[in-house]
């Protein structure tokens, strides 16, 4: 831990020293744009000057913006999607801080208003492959039992896909579900399911901002090579107490926000629980399910967000917020539950107009414990992973659009695979070792206008991964048996470490206000790893760190893309490329025993992957009809060298095509209807070939992995929301869903079995949902 | 691993009664090429040793599988005893004189048309501590598989063996009512308990066919890790869960050359029970 203080304070002065370097004299108007009712800042709005259109920059996380302009007068302009047009004329003749309020075009839930002004951000960004998803478009789409969800309404844009039905874990670009860097507010979600997968864990009534990257990521990103998400919660109205909530068939949602002091702060606190369990009771009880021990059952999860910010000084303001979420789920003789718990503070600081800094302590826990409910040998068996980190982002802004982002995070990952308590003395089992490890990274990145058509990105990313003592560690000369364990490293001090450089480059052409095209390079490195061999998403999936055995994963993703706005802004659409070699990626030996192993590197294979695609987004952006229709072209492949003969194979998650199409359909402070259509290659997986007989029963004889495809997935949702006339400032709505509108057979499982009269083996495909309704109803006051 | 399937099944209820409706479908014609299954076990008892070799069939066409006539079956001792089996039709292959020996190791040879395949494996010894109980009790109660059949009475077997704690030991019990095998698949090892006791219990599965008085015989083997990988995987590959598994695998096999199946030394313990009343 010494060497990690060392880092730190080092970062911390070559930071300070860049931030005098870089000294220049134009004048900078800078701010907060905020929402004009509730007061709270609002992330991504576009700020330009009206007379110089290459000059445009986009608040940050914290609604903060600075813009370096000439003398003069000249007219700053902000937008955003779902709020008014704001211009303000301003006289520049010294440097100014300018706040700009923006009011919400939403005056009834649900509602969003025809929009005429000029909002090109997709083409003049210089990102590529970012997804920004509006709170708003998230609860006017169909949903899954009446329960909106972030994960699954990101499953509908092109290069984001489901890992399965209903399922909120997802594959970006062929990447696995465990490389997706999933943030709340900072704090790293290790697990963001529900009851297997079925929800996630972000209650949306909490949720202000959601921003998907897909691959290309910033510099400041780090940590796993598919995507980053980035969530960020409500900060609360500052200027009077509100209340929203919803009741649905499965669960019911409050949250209350208010100012803690007028315009200087702000609380928020979420809440949602569902109330499974009272159903499947009720059921057991009335009969309609014959497992007598489901009578009783413990079936629940809840979610509580809360946050509070405070604006101490201009120049100074804090955050805090936090999440808790826990499964139950529990039988007579068996119970499991688990839960993430996250806290950031974080500490926003003005240097000056142009230089901005936050400050970010994390902690995150994930826990799961499993009893196995014998009544001869009662174990609990509870496993952890918990996180402390410490991030400092700068951002320096000068000269047009001239921006430098730099800082540095460091983590310290404590992972306990497994303890035992309250096991008898006649069990030896032993609690696996605890690894301890320590994450840190420094970056840097500039973004600068090279004419009024070019602008480009370059950044880098330099992080390392220590390894520390304290267990015993082992080195495998072959896989499958311990017993190839070489040579045992026992020792306090730090094992092993790895230090990866990670180059981040972007760069737009922008033809005209229309048209652009971007190409980026980023190299991403994983030092966590996810063990799983299931097809769902399993709490019971444990995370490694690298080791001796295990290096660091990498990817390579070359992106290139087209976009181009139509009809005043009024239509997007983009087109996008990309290729993805992978080094290092894990798979398991056939019969891999992944819990409470503590080998569980012998039963590991290392190999590489490689996935390419084109992706195209044709959207839709306002007006009473809006949506989009996305199309995915892809391939995504692995190699393993002890994995059908060293040969190329699908990976679970390749699908060929993948269609989405949203539309939503408004009638002013009435009625909204939406609906959504999805349509993707099945997934690729492993059927038997032959059969055998061992002990007079059949085995089925497998041959090669992925070798098969299931059927075609597709789906039609639809939904209509009817909103009520507002009483007194109370404002409500009803929403009917209809998932799988046309009732189809999906595949969820392809198992085989054999044929009671025949003795044939026959493939018995099993569908978990077919046409499911829900309504749920929704309120704010 | 059972009460997990329930838990998945649990977590699916909320969002039931739209949930899960299963039916068969085509999923075309596969073709593979036949491979040869083994299946021999060399033990420390009395009686002839059996291999039997039959073949894998394509997955449509599974109606009588092929069994393996004419091959050479070898068995051989770490001690140098060897013996060539006798074929006794359906591709079975028994011994005469050979018989297993703790802690030696055994050799099984095949040559079939030309194709050579062979298994090693080591003989553990047997444990000296193996206690059986039955009783009889209200169906669905802790682990019973509720409502089989619809009887009011299940039968719980329950067993405890003192492991020895010098070596890692794997185990597998076979069995039989009134001789008839029923149950061959349940393996287990000592990792949670090495050199403790280890207590289980099960339920006797279709209450209906036990009758008070009937015969139960169980036979607790001491295999080796292969062979306890081999059904540990076979398992895996042929339970509940193997759905949910993202690589559907074939069972670990000790047989070379690509031979499915396996060869096991194990010394074995017989104790019998009777239904009671």
């Amino acid at each position: 831990m010494k060497g990690f203080m060392k880092r730190w304070i080092l970062s911390c002065m070559a930071f300070m020293w860049v931030s005098v370097i870089c000294g220049q004299n134009k004048f900078v108007v800078s701010g907060y744009v905020t929402d004009s009712k509730s007061g709270e800042e609002l992330i991504g709005a576009a700020v330009s000057i009206q007379e110089i259109p290459a000059a445009g920059v986009y608040t940050n996380e914290y609604g903060f913006y600075s813009l370096s302009v000439p003398q003069g007068k000249l007219t700053i302009a902000v937008s955003l999607i779902g709020y008014e047009y704001l211009s303000v004329p301003v006289d520049i003749t010294k440097s100014v801080k300018l706040n700009l309020d923006l009011t919400q075009k939403i005056t009834r839930l649900g509602e969003v208003t025809v929009s005429s002004e000029k909002r090109n951000d997709n083409v003049t960004r210089n990102q590529m492959g970012i997804d920004k998803l509006n709170i708003q478009e998230i609860k006017n789409l169909p949903s899954f039992f009446g329960e909106k969800d972030v994960l699954k309404t990101l499953q509908l844009l092109p290069g984001i896909k489901s890992a399965g039905e209903g399922n909120s874990g997802f594959n970006v670009r062929g990447g696995t579900t465990d490389q997706n860097l999933i943030l709340l507010d900072g704090a790293t979600v290790y697990n963001p399911s529900h009851l297997m997968g079925f929800f996630s864990v972000f209650n949306p009534d909490a949720i202000k901002d959601v921003t998907m990257y897909k691959g290309s990521l910033p510099a400041e990103f780090g940590g796993r090579l598919s995507s980053v998400l980035d969530i960020r919660m409500d900060d609360g109205n500052n200027k009077k107490i509100e209340a929203s909530g919803g009741i649905g068939l499965i669960s019911s949602r409050l949250t209350v926000g208010g100012p803690l002091r007028k315009e200087r702060g702000s609380f928020i606190v979420s809440a949602r629980r569902t109330y499974a369990d009272l159903i499947v009771r009720g059921l057991a009880r009335a009969g309609v399910l014959k497992d007598t021990t489901l009578r009783d059952p413990k079936l629940y999860f809840y979610d509580l967000n809360a946050k509070a910010n405070y604006r101490f000084t201009e120049k100074d303001r804090v955050f805090l917020s936090g999440y808790f979420g826990r499964d139950v789920l529990g039988l007579p003789d068996f119970g499991f539950d688990w839960g993430n718990s996250t806290a950031t503070v974080r500490w926003n600081h003005l240097f000056n107009d142009k230089l901005f800094l936050n400050t970010s302590l994390i902690f995150n826990n994930f826990t799961y414990t499993i009893s196995n409910g014998s009544t001869v040998d009662p174990i609990n068996i509870v496993s952890k992973i918990r996180d402390f980190s410490v991030r400092q982002d700068y951002q320096y802004s000068s000269g047009h659009n001239n921006q430098v982002r730099f800082g540095f995070e460091s983590t310290w990952h404590r992972m306990v695979p497994g303890t035992i308590t309250g096991a008898d003395t006649n069990t030896v089992f032993k609690s696996l070792p605890v690894s301890n490890s320590v994450e840190s990274s420094v970056y840097f990145s500039h973004t600068l206008n090279l004419t009024q058509h070019l602008n480009i990105n370059y950044g880098l990313r330099i992080s390392e991964f220590s390894l520390l003592g304290d267990a015993p560690f082992f080195i495998y000369s072959s896989y499958n048996y311990a017993d190839s364990a070489k040579s045992i490293v026992d020792s306090t001090r730090k094992v092993i470490s790895y230090i990866r450089p990670e180059p981040r480059f972007s760069v737009n052409y922008v033809f005209n206000d229309r048209n652009s095209v971007k190409a980026s390079y980023t190299r991403n490195v994983q030092y966590l790893h996810l063990l799983s061999n299931s097809t769902t998403g399993s709490p019971t999936d444990m995370w490694i760190p690298s080791s001796y055995n295990t290096l660091p994963e990498i990817s390579d993703q070359y992106a290139f893309g087209y976009y181009r706005n139509f009809a005043s802004n009024n239509w997007e659409f983009s087109a996008e490329v990309y290729y993805k070699s992978l080094f290092q990626q894990v798979d398991y030996i056939n019969g891999a025993i992944l819990n409470f192993n503590s080998n569980v590197e012998s039963q590991l294979l290392y190999g590489k992957g490689r996935a390419y695609g084109l992706e195209l987004l044709l959207k839709k952006k306002y007006g009473r009809f809006s949506g989009w229709i996305g199309y995915t072209l892809s391939r995504t492949e692995r190699r393993f060298e002890d994995i059908n003969r060293g040969a190329w194979y699908p990976a679970r998650q390749d699908r060929t095509h993948d269609v989405s199409v949203v539309a939503i359909y408004e009638f002013p402070r009435k009625w909204t209807f939406s609906s959504t259509w999805v349509y993707n290659t099945g997934n690729a997986v492993t059927f038997p070939k032959g059969v055998y007989v061992i002990d007079n029963r059949p085995v089925l004889l497998y041959t090669d992995r992925n070798g098969n495809r299931m059927p075609a997935y597709h789906r039609l949702d639809i939904s209509v929301t009817k909103q009520f006339t507002e009483r007194k400032n109370y404002r409500s709505s009803l929403t009917f869903s209809l998932y799988n509108a046309y009732s189809h057979d999906n595949a969820w499982t392809i198992t085989f079995r054999q044929n009671d009269k025949t003795g044939q083996i026959e493939a018995v495909q099993t569908t978990l949902f077919k046409l499911v309704p829900s309504v749920s109803y929704d309120f704010r006051f | 691993m059972k009460s997990l399937t329930r838990i998945f099944f649990l977590a699916g209820v909320p969002l039931i009664l739209s949930v899960s409706c299963q039916k068969v479908i085509d999923i075309g014609v596969f073709n593979s090429a036949p491979q040869l299954v083994a299946e021999g076990t060399i033990t420390d008892q009395q009686g002839p040793c059996i291999v039997k070799l039959t073949k894998t069939i394509d997955i449509d066409n599974f109606a009588g599988i092929p069994s393996v006539t004419g091959a050479d079956v070898e068995i051989s001792d770490s001690a140098g005893v060897k013996e060539t089996l006798t074929e006794a039709g359906n591709g079975i292959y028994i011994s005469n004189t050979i018989l297993g020996i703790p802690g030696h190791k055994y050799k099984l040879m095949i040559n079939s048309g030309g194709q050579l395949y062979s298994a090693v494996s080591v003989m553990p010894h047997p444990v000296t501590d193996f206690r059986l109980g039955i009783k009889k009790e209200v169906a669905g109660t802790s682990g019973g598989s509720p409502g089989t059949g619809g009887e009011p009475y299940q039968y719980r077997v329950s067993y405890a063996i003192t492991d020895p704690g010098e070596y890692e030991n794997y185990y597998r019990l076979v069995i039989f009512h009134n001789n008839m095998e029923i149950s061959s698949r349940r393996v287990f090892d000592d990792k949670f308990h090495n050199g403790k006791v280890i207590e289980d219990d099960f339920v006797l599965h279709d209450t209906l066919n036990f009758r008070p008085g009937d015969l139960i015989e169980i036979d607790l083997q001491n295999i080796d890790r292969d062979i306890y990988n081999f059904f540990r995987t076979l398992r895996m590959a042929t339970g509940g869960l193997s759905f949910l598994s993202a690589s559907p695998a074939n069972p670990l096999s000790n047989i070379t050359n690509g031979g499915l199946g396996y060869f096991s030394a194990c010394s074995v313990i017989k104790k019998h029970l009777t239904i009671p009343g």
